[in-house]
């Protein structure tokens, strides 16, 4: 036992002093945002370092510092910002990757496969995209009394909670992604009064961006057809001239792969959802299994138009979002073996079949 | 020679989980993708049971001699300047697969976590802990391999619930879609993660079970623990990642546990690769243990102690150590490694209880 205990210390003892960083020499670096210079293939990498200020006097104050530098990669950046400032920069708490549309629309996944070369990167960081002057916004000391990094991150974290936006971790796209057609939305920020806001996402097929863009609601809808699971969510519209708001209570997704003999003929999304009616119209009223019926069909037919509308948007980005070619290609593999995908997707039939069914009325009657 | 304790069933069982699992678990996902692609964890679960199929072949030379380890029954088979011999190769081979699997964790300890610290000091204190370990008696490391169970017991529990994080099973499908030639490939390839239960050859005579029967549901339950670890391992990175993924990272299980987010705890993949030094750890204290057994065995009376023999093969595989330090050589050394535990774990037992068995019944026929 006195051995099993001696090897035990020994190993404790393997996490030695020649690797140690220290707290105070560290720069933790938060959110790294990438961009071109100019009209050149050299990058154009800021960084936003954030630190916590007057520890001493209680809860602190946060704090960001901006750096810009230029290299030919993320590794040359980050060995030209050392030398421009004391320390050293870490990438231990980074929490978001924010790449500009220039940037976006050349490789940049080439790029961003370096960030997994930094053994202590958390590669789960967020990936997103600003339409903007990407310098410009994080230098800004801060965004409506927050810091830059936290206001970005604190939008990106509660739409996420609330299952509106794709989660978009940097890890899921880089060394080729997670998903069997690298082709995803990011997250896109654009600028809004004096700070920025969220505006729906960009399309990206292949890794690329196509320069096509989903509004907030689209990307709500591109979701759920996505197999989100909606908890929660909000959906307004409009049907014959009357405003509805309904809470999303559980959403089911599943696609229906129709084959003539080894031809794929067409794919049905069908989505089951359960929610909550809040509004039907400006006047509070009782409503009958006839109405609610009613009501129901045409919740179903504005949606059914709006994710149509969905669907054609990313068919002509040729952006696979809803990953359509792994289910053929799982399901069945002789369709997916005669087809070429990449060709052949935006002429592919895709449906969408919403089914709605009032639960109830939420707290009234 | 010392007389070596009994030990139990269930030690047994743990001294057998722990050498079979090696620095294998990080890479077999990486290294299977590579032959048997999406179904590596078909390949690895076939793999599991040829490693059940050598157990029972090594059960079953050792109850032909149920009072002897196998470096003293050599001689007995093959006659003494052969059974030397084959000591003297199975010290040698498990002195070696103990320097691969120390030179194999400390560059991946060197790459995740320690760029500054010499390779050479990493090296060394892998080594002394182990060896450090091997000049205890089979009972003692049995003790140690009971202690640091909780260890592989956490790993799992991380990888397997990892899994919240979001997977696809979609990735799994189709099964089997380009023919069995990648799997039989992904089952060679994953055998050697196996390698440890070999562990009987020498434990045999030592294990205190009620029957002959019962060793050998003993050794296959371990063996068991050690397959659903690998297949849960195998499903949980193949679900997670694509293959082109799985193709370029060669440790999957460490970005998997990065995906873990704890407010009080920092990199739960640092912690892991510190945990897992036990499990590594252990592997290479029953190998160094198993080498200094054998080169024992070289006279049939003993000779030499085993801590010297321990301290020689520790001293040895760290001058060998600083020859091993491109990755690329190393990866070369674990193939031809790979061929010889194959050998030596399955051909030559195979060998041997022939002999064994044809003697046998030569002696019966006279």
């Amino acid at each position: 036992m006195k051995k099993g205990i001696a090897a035990f210390f020994l190993c404790l003892l393997l996490t030695g002093c020649l690797d140690q960083l220290q707290l105070k020499n560290l720069l933790f670096v938060d959110v790294v945002g990438i961009d071109y210079v100019d009209d050149s293939k050299e990058l154009k990498v800021n960084f936003v370092i954030s630190a916590l200020r007057e520890a001493n006097l209680g809860g602190g104050r946060q704090s960001a510092l901006f750096m810009e530098t230029t290299g030919a990669n993320l590794y040359e950046a980050v060995s030209k910002t050392n030398k421009e400032i004391p320390g050293i920069l870490s990438v231990l708490e980074t929490r978001l990757y924010l790449i500009s549309t220039k940037f976006a629309k050349e490789q940049p996944l080439d790029h961003l496969n370096i960030a997994s070369q930094f053994a202590s990167n958390p590669l789960y960081a967020y990936l997103a995209i600003y339409d903007g002057d990407l310098s410009k916004l994080l230098a800004k000391k801060s965004m409506k009394d927050q810091t830059v990094a936290n206001f970005l991150i604190g939008l990106l974290d509660d739409e996420k909670t609330r299952g509106r936006i794709p989660s978009n971790k940097l890890l899921h796209y880089i060394l080729g992604g997670t998903q069997f057609m690298n082709d995803f939305a990011l997250n896109r920020f654009e600028p809004y009064k004096d700070s920025a806001r969220l505006a729906g996402t960009s399309l990206f097929s292949d890794g690329r961006y196509t320069g096509i863009n989903l509004s907030n609601e689209d990307t709500q809808l591109a979701n759920l057809m996505g197999g989100e699971t909606g908890k929660n969510q909000l959906i307004i519209g409009e049907q014959n001239g009357i405003h509805y708001s309904i809470l999303v209570q559980n959403a089911k997704r599943h696609f229906k792969i129709n084959t003539d003999a080894d031809k794929l003929r067409d794919i049905a999304v069908d989505i089951q959802m359960d929610v909550k009616l809040i509004e039907d119209g400006p006047e509070l009223k009782k409503h009958t299994n006839k109405e609610l019926a009613k009501t129901e069909k045409a919740i179903e037919a504005d949606l059914n138009s709006k994710a149509a509308k969905v669907i054609a948007t990313i068919k002509q980005a040729n952006c696979d979002y809803l990953q359509l070619a792994h289910e053929v290609a799982a399901f069945h593999p002789k369709v997916y073996s005669g087809l070429s995908w990449r060709e052949q997707y935006p002429q592919i039939g895709i449906k969408p079949q919403v089914k709605v069914r009032i639960l109830n009325n939420a707290i009234l009657e | 020679m010392r007389k070596e304790e009994h030990i139990t069933g269930r030690q047994l069982i743990s001294l057998t989980v722990m050498a079979q699992l090696g620095t294998e678990v990080l890479s077999l996902p990486h290294v299977g993708a590579t032959t048997a692609g999406h179904d590596t964890w078909i390949a690895v679960l076939l793999s599991g049971m040829a490693a059940q199929l050598g157990i029972i072949l090594i059960w079953w030379l050792g109850s032909h001699y149920p009072k002897r380890n196998f470096y003293a029954y050599t001689s007995q088979i093959v006659g003494k300047p052969i059974g030397i011999l084959i000591n003297l190769i199975y010290g040698t081979y498990y002195a070696f697969s103990g320097l691969l699997i120390t030179a194999l964790y400390t560059d991946i300890l060197k790459r995740w976590m320690f760029s500054l610290t010499p390779r050479w000091l990493i090296l060394l204190m892998l080594l002394i802990i182990c060896g450090y370990a091997a000049t205890s008696t089979l009972k003692k490391l049995a003790y140690i391999s009971q202690s640091f169970m909780l260890f592989p017991v956490i790993c799992f529990l991380l990888i397997a619930f990892s899994g919240v994080y979001g997977f696809d099973a979609k990735n799994l499908l189709p099964i089997v879609s380009d023919g069995w030639s990648p799997i039989l490939k992904g089952i060679y390839a994953a055998y050697s993660a196996y390698i440890g239960y070999d562990l009987l050859l020498y434990a045999y005579p030592y294990v205190q079970t009620q029957s002959k029967k019962k060793l050998l549901w003993t050794m296959s339950i371990a063996n068991a623990c050690t397959i659903v670890f690998y297949v849960v391992v195998c499903l949980v990175c193949s679900t997670m990642f694509s293959l082109k993924q799985l193709i370029v990272i060669p440790e999957p299980i460490v970005f998997i546990l990065k995906n873990y987010k704890v407010q009080i705890l920092q990199s739960v993949d640092i912690l892991f690769l510190i945990f897992y030094v036990s499990v590594v750890a252990a592997t290479v204290y029953v190998y160094f243990f198993m080498a200094a057994k054998a080169f024992m065995h070289l006279r049939s009376g003993g000779m030499g102690k085993q801590h010297i023999w321990v301290w020689v093969i520790v001293c040895a595989c760290f001058i060998a150590g600083f020859f091993m330090t491109k990755r690329n050589d190393l990866l070369q050394v674990a193939a031809f490694q790979d061929q010889l535990s194959i050998f030596l774990v399955v051909g030559l037992p195979v060998i041997l209880l022939i002999i064994s068995g044809l003697r046998g019944a030569g002696r019966r026929g006279v």
